[in-house]
């Protein structure tokens, strides 16, 4: 079992209105596939009820940077009460849905992929020894690049369903 | 159905798992799903088709496929597919050009597994001794084959089912990034 990190904790959005469900399903994989990650897809559930229809598909995105790390980020979306409705857009009419969605995104570094440093427990005395202050550096930057990536996916998925994302405070204000 | 591992599996992908409750067009589903096997040369088996007694709710009905492909001499790709339907009943569905068709209403769960075996042929399986052997052979002399090139294959054959069987089953997210990989022609 190699060793697992959660370093992005869960973001989550919770949006109801009208949504383009398949564009939305579309951006994750469009980028996905810009940034060079396999998507797999482990759960896809959709229940068809008379209030609209219930959905739950789990992804995971995966990216091999080295054959000692992996990014894998978890994106769960969940939506109920889903239904179909016809707006008209640009003197065009669109088929979009209407809801509740809820997505969640979480982040995970997963080192030692290949579990090489496991078979002694001096083994992982040293790997944890190497990724905490011998290549610390390293496993700083991944950790950086990943959290960008995660909250890449998550602005751009805030931007594709309109939801205003407010500036956050800084935490030492500017010194005029 | 738990897909199980046989020792003889040292590389794979899966379980991916589909579970839907509404209509679909299981006639269409069925054919789609054997034609997908069939133009990419695999051998299918239906190992199991079972069909239990109808309860007020509707039907119920198992499905277990095989299919195996030998992929070079000393690889083979092999697909564990699980379906099963319950509570199914047929319905007659009216299109927007006025066309009748036959659908079935129920929950249906799907269970898609893909595996390589290696050493089809059985030449390295006389004794413990080639046995050993053979797992050397495919950890340290052709593993970057098998990883980067093999594996990678079956891997987007697998997802491009699984697609295929989302787009059938008129699900939300039904396309597979990697489609057109190898051109813009392809189609599931």
């Amino acid at each position: 079992m190699s060793m697992i990190r959660l370093i992005v904790d869960h973001l989550k959005l919770d949006y109801q209105g009208t949504l383009d469900l398949k564009g939305l399903f579309r951006l994750i994989n469009a980028w996905a596939y810009e940034k060079d990650m396999e998507k797999n897809e482990n759960k896809s559930n959709e229940f068809e009820a008379p209030e609209g229809k219930s959905i739950e598909y789990e992804n995971q995105v995966t990216k091999r940077l080295s054959d000692y790390t992996i990014f894998v980020l978890k994106i769960r979306i969940l939506g109920s009460g889903l239904k179909k409705v016809d707006i008209a857009k640009d003197r065009k009419k669109a088929r979009l849905d209407h809801g509740r969605i809820q997505f969640f995104l979480d982040g995970f570094l997963q080192t030692d992929s290949e579990s090489k440093w496991e078979e002694r427990p001096f083994f992982v005395f040293l790997r944890t020894l190497f990724d905490k202050y011998i290549y610390r550096l390293y496993t700083d930057r991944f950790e950086q690049q990943l959290t960008r990536d995660c909250y890449e996916l998550f602005h751009l998925v805030e931007k594709f369903l309109n939801i205003h994302s407010y500036p956050k405070p800084a935490h030492h204000s500017p010194v005029h | 159905m738990a897909a199980a591992k046989t020792p003889w599996l040292e590389y794979g992908e899966g379980p991916l798992y589909i579970r839907k409750a509404g209509v679909w067009d299981m006639q269409d589903l069925y054919e789609s799903m054997a034609d997908f096997l069939r133009m990419r040369k695999y051998k299918l088996h239906e190992k199991i088709y079972k069909h239990k007694r109808p309860s007020p709710f509707g039907a119920e009905r198992q499905y277990v496929w095989e299919a195996s492909r030998e992929e070079t001499e000393y690889y083979e790709f092999h697909y564990l597919i699980y379906f099963h339907t319950y509570d199914a009943r047929d319905i007659d569905v009216v299109d927007a050009q006025g066309n009748k068709k036959n659908f079935t209403k129920g929950r249906i769960w799907v269970e898609l597994q893909a595996d390589l075996r290696t050493d089809w042929e059985k030449q390295w399986g006389s004794s413990k001794f080639w046995g050993e052997l053979k797992s050397f052979f495919n950890k340290y002399i052709i593993k970057n084959n098998i990883v980067m090139a093999v594996e990678t294959k079956l891997k987007y054959e697998l997802y491009e089912l699984h697609a295929m069987i989302k787009q059938r089953l008129q699900m939300e997210s039904d396309e597979f990034e990697h489609l057109h990989l190898s051109g813009m022609h392809r189609k599931y």
